[in-house]
């Protein structure tokens, strides 16, 4: 199993917004309260994670992660 | 196959143009689903009358005459009407004859391939000589106005294909798979007899975007591979693949997975947006209108509502492919 980095995954998230947000975005952010998230938005991150991680997330996993730290959690819990 | 035809709505919506979206929400959305353009059906249009003028054009281009037709299939989510299916009146309207038999499939995005192997069962069972599927919706009806997940991506068409008979035709190969535990993953709830709905309002078109699309990219590219395996048939011997227009997303990750180049893999998301079961057929005419396939191996696959997944590899030995044309 080899370990994510979190300021890799950080920046692949971030980059999914536009720049304007981009530089605010952290382990800490509450992603699903910025104003750009949205349904599409999700499907976007998604594709990313999984396109370089090999991971899929689900809705349940959007529920239970409150900021990009516990997405992180979630997608390093599961990457092989 | 012999022929197919694709017909759409004249009415073209542009993405750029939704006012329920900023610019840079606009933006994006088009460049992430790859869809500009949507046919959107009038008010007083059906699946019916795209699908009629779509079976005018192959019955005319093969010089059929319409009494020879043998079987009607027709497949749709948006019928005219609960009941009779849309099958009966095509056969009265386009003027078959009496001892056609007509078939109604509810079948969404899995549809055409689904069609594709209910026809062609009919033919080998019967040895019928002369065969109608038409697949068509008019699923923006379906759509609550407004609505920012949905409106974008759905559009309207009508398709036919005309299948004959021919007693050294290569086998069609079929694989067909339901996933039924997620039949509420795209749904339109109320309006039957579950759930009367008390006005238009309640039988609109609902789908859990993410489930869809985790299905997609994780389910489409095994079974694609799974029916070649089935069929013995090497990726490189096939000539075209050519996948339920969802979104570019959803492509390109299949593309990716399967391996395959992008020449071989046509598109009509940009110029029709996702038509539901009509995708497939209306992608073969966009690219390949005005050509005949002559000993080309194509696979065509569906996903989506149900959720079902349905692919076929075929041999076509001598298709017309239809320039689309609208109405």
């Amino acid at each position: 199993m080899t370990s994510i980095d979190l300021s890799d995954f950080v920046i692949l998230v971030k980059n999914q917004f536009s720049e304007e947000i981009r530089d605010d975005i952290n382990e800490q952010t509450d992603f699903k309260a910025l104003k750009e998230w949205s349904s599409l938005q999700t499907i976007i991150v998604v594709n990313e994670i999984h396109k370089h991680y090999n991971v899929i997330l689900n809705s349940d996993d959007f529920s239970a992660a409150q900021n990009l730290g516990q997405l992180y959690e979630i997608v390093e819990s599961r990457h092989i | 196959m012999r022929a197919v035809a694709a017909v759409v709505p004249r009415r073209q919506v542009s993405n750029y143009s939704l006012a329920a979206f900023s610019e840079d929400e606009k933006n994006k959305l088009v460049s992430t689903l790859g869809i500009e353009n949507r046919r959107v059906a009038e008010p007083a249009q059906c699946a019916s009358d795209l699908c009629y003028a779509a079976a005018k054009k192959v019955i005319a281009r093969l010089n059929w005459k319409p009494e020879e037709i043998e079987a009607l299939f027709f497949v749709t989510q948006t019928p005219d009407h609960i009941l009779p299916g849309n099958s009966t009146q095509l056969q009265h309207r386009l003027g078959l004859s009496e001892q056609c038999a007509a078939f109604d499939i509810n079948q969404g995005c899995a549809g055409y391939v689904y069609g594709l192997s209910m026809a062609a069962s009919f033919i080998s069972a019967t040895k019928a000589k002369k065969v109608l599927l038409l697949v068509g919706d008019t699923i923006t009806k379906l759509v609550s106005p407004g609505d920012k997940s949905l409106e974008p991506i759905f559009a309207d068409a009508g398709t036919a294909t005309a299948l004959v008979y021919n007693d050294e035709a290569d086998q069609m190969h079929f694989n067909l798979e339901t996933i039924g535990r997620e039949y509420e993953a795209i749904i339109v709830k109320e309006g039957a007899s579950r759930y009367p709905g008390i006005n238009a309002d309640a039988a609109r078109l609902s789908m859990k975007g993410l489930d869809v699309f985790n299905f997609s990219i994780q389910r489409v590219a095994p079974h694609a591979e799974a029916l070649l395996q089935k069929a013995s048939c090497d990726k490189q011997q096939v000539d075209a693949f050519v996948f339920h227009q969802a979104n570019k997303l959803i492509l390109e990750s299949i593309g990716k997975k399967m391996n395959i180049s992008p020449d071989k893999m046509p598109m009509s998301l940009q110029h029709y947006g996702n038509t539901n079961g009509a995708t497939i057929p209306l992608t073969l005419a966009h690219n390949f209108g005005g050509q005949v396939f002559k000993d080309k191996n194509v696979l065509m696959c569906g996903f989506g509502v149900g959720l079902s997944i349905a692919s076929c590899l075929v041999r076509m030995k001598e298709t017309i492919f239809e320039p689309v044309t609208e109405i």
